[in-house]
């Protein structure tokens, strides 16, 4: 099923042009890994995705509906790549900013906020500040956040920028669980090219256009990609060689 | 005990039950705005009140039904300004709490008139109060609060953070219009309480005296509650025995408070 339609996408910051003629579609189940070099365009074309910029040219449909139209956020989960930059005063325990992510409050939703923190294995911080824990756990804290909905797709900007080795591994292992038992479909910007190759099934290279999009293993077989990327291609396919 | 015999007295009850009704709903909105960074808009909406309360002076109108309107529509402008010039939240309060003051001024040199009511709105007049503004106090103040509890998940949220509040389907901008319109009612109202001049105070250090015990936004909000009803019931008490203006008293007790959960903070940390 086609949850994500992109077509003929293109955006400019004043008159600089960021994104020109983005073309893509995502399906359920898809892990996809969004790479591309610094200024391409990778979290405006997200933020578009979302509706959180505003102002582009193409078309974008999200589960079958234009994006104007669109209203199942709960059907999205998202993690920002500024969520260490929250406002270190705001009083807030774990289960308060996991219970953020629900559209209502109740005993159910409550429930669910739970889950999603036993499902990271992170129940032990329940009713820890926010502000007490490591940027790993605050990362897992707000990825938590991003799944209580339960949502079918989502949408990670850097996620692992503020990780160290250990909680890196542990952070994509359960990125890779959400993907495959329960088939939500993800779109996650990266400059860990060694991680993106080891969890994501897709490559999605963006320099203001579309330079690649399809599976890893096309990629890594591609002697135009190997001509074009070199270092790159060799970094990220050592998972997917043969 | 005759020193608690001035409890008996209607114009203190009155002052208990308008300060308290008041001072709940600046405490739970102040949490808020203090954490949105934007604890100065009870200045700049205080500001705009006085042109309001001076241009109903000036006309023969309630001054309060001047000031209401008025201080609703700056806030909306506050935030227009701040969004479609891209201009600082601080800046676009600055603009507008100038322009209200240089308003009042005008009028009351105009007016020369209703400068001593006017002095009246500027530093408050709790212990004046009467019983229709009483009625008026606790139920603007008890239908905000109800309000505010039914939108308080998305209150949070967008406190929070407003792009991942509005990713989660809460609409952000509609809900900084009903929060602009809530402190506006809030401010105006805080005016018979403590005057133009310190209706920030009401609203900003009950807060940032609950930030510093909190653990939760929820605690913060009682917290802060208690210290505003607190400051108040003790500062009209105080203000009657000493014979010192209500809403100066109210303001010290707030900033004792402050101060005491701010040592304790410190001592603990240190």
């Amino acid at each position: 099923m086609e949850i994500v339609s992109v077509k003929n996408l293109t955006f400019a910051y004043q008159a600089n042009p960021v994104l020109e003629r983005v073309s893509f579609t995502v399906s359920s189940g898809d892990f996809i890994a969004l790479a591309g070099p610094n200024g391409a365009g990778k979290t405006t074309l997200v933020r578009l995705l979302l509706g959180l910029n505003q102002g582009a040219q193409g078309e974008i449909s999200l589960f079958g509906k234009p994006l104007a139209k669109f209203s199942a956020w709960s059907k999205i989960g998202y993690l920002p790549q500024r969520v260490n930059k929250f406002n270190p005063l705001f009083p807030a325990t774990v289960i308060e900013v996991v219970g953020l992510g629900l559209k209502k409050r109740g005993s159910k939703n409550k429930e669910a906020a739970n889950k999603a923190l036993d499902f990271l294995g992170i129940t032990s911080l329940r009713d820890r500040p926010l502000t007490s824990l490591s940027g790993g756990q605050q990362q897992k804290v707000f990825l938590a956040r991003a799944l209580v909905n339960k949502p079918e797709l989502l949408i990670l900007d850097e996620p692992s920028t503020a990780l160290d080795p250990e909680s890196r591994h542990s952070f994509f292992s359960a990125l890779k669980k959400i993907n495959q038992e329960h088939g939500v479909a993800i779109i996650m910007i990266t400059h860990d090219s060694a991680s993106a190759g080891s969890y994501a099934k897709k490559l999605l290279y963006l320099d203001k256009t579309v330079i690649f999009y399809d599976s890893f293993k096309i990629f890594c077989q591609s002697e135009e990609m190997s001509a074009r990327f070199g270092g790159f291609q060799h970094l990220i396919c050592h998972q997917h060689q043969g | 005990m005759e020193i608690l015999d001035f409890l008996n007295y209607g114009f203190i009850q009155r002052a208990y039950l308008a300060g308290a009704a008041v001072a709940s709903l600046s405490a739970v909105l102040g949490v808020i705005l203090v954490l949105r960074q934007l604890s100065l808009i009870g200045d700049g909406l205080s500001h705009v009140s006085f042109g309001a309360l001076a241009l109903g002076l000036f006309l023969g109108v309630f001054p309060l039904y001047v000031a209401l309107p008025v201080a609703i529509l700056a806030s909306y402008f506050i935030m227009v300004l701040k969004e479609k010039t891209k201009l600082y939240g601080d800046a676009a309060i600055a603009i507008v709490s100038a322009v209200g003051v240089a308003v009042g001024v005008i009028l009351a040199s105009l007016a020369q008139g209703f400068n001593v009511n006017l002095f009246s709105y500027l530093f408050g007049n709790i212990l004046a109060i009467s019983l229709t503004e009483v009625l008026i106090s606790v139920f603007v103040s008890f239908s905000v609060i109800i309000i505010i509890a039914y939108l308080y998940h998305d209150i949070l949220a967008a406190t929070f953070d407003e792009e991942l509040a509005q990713v989660s389907g809460v609409k952000v901008k509609r809900l900084n219009f009903i929060l602009a319109s809530l402190t506006a009612i809030s401010v105006v109202l805080a005016i018979k309480v403590v005057g133009v001049m310190l209706v920030s105070a009401l609203l900003v250090i009950p807060a940032v005296s609950a930030l510093q015990l909190a653990k939760s936004f929820k605690n913060a909000l009682i917290w802060a509650l208690i210290f505003a009803v607190f400051s108040v019931l003790v500062g009209v008490s105080l203000s009657f025995i000493t014979d010192l203006p209500a809403g100066a008293t109210i303001v010290m007790i707030n900033f004792f408070i402050f101060l005491t959960s701010w040592l304790r903070k410190y001592l603990k940390k240190a």
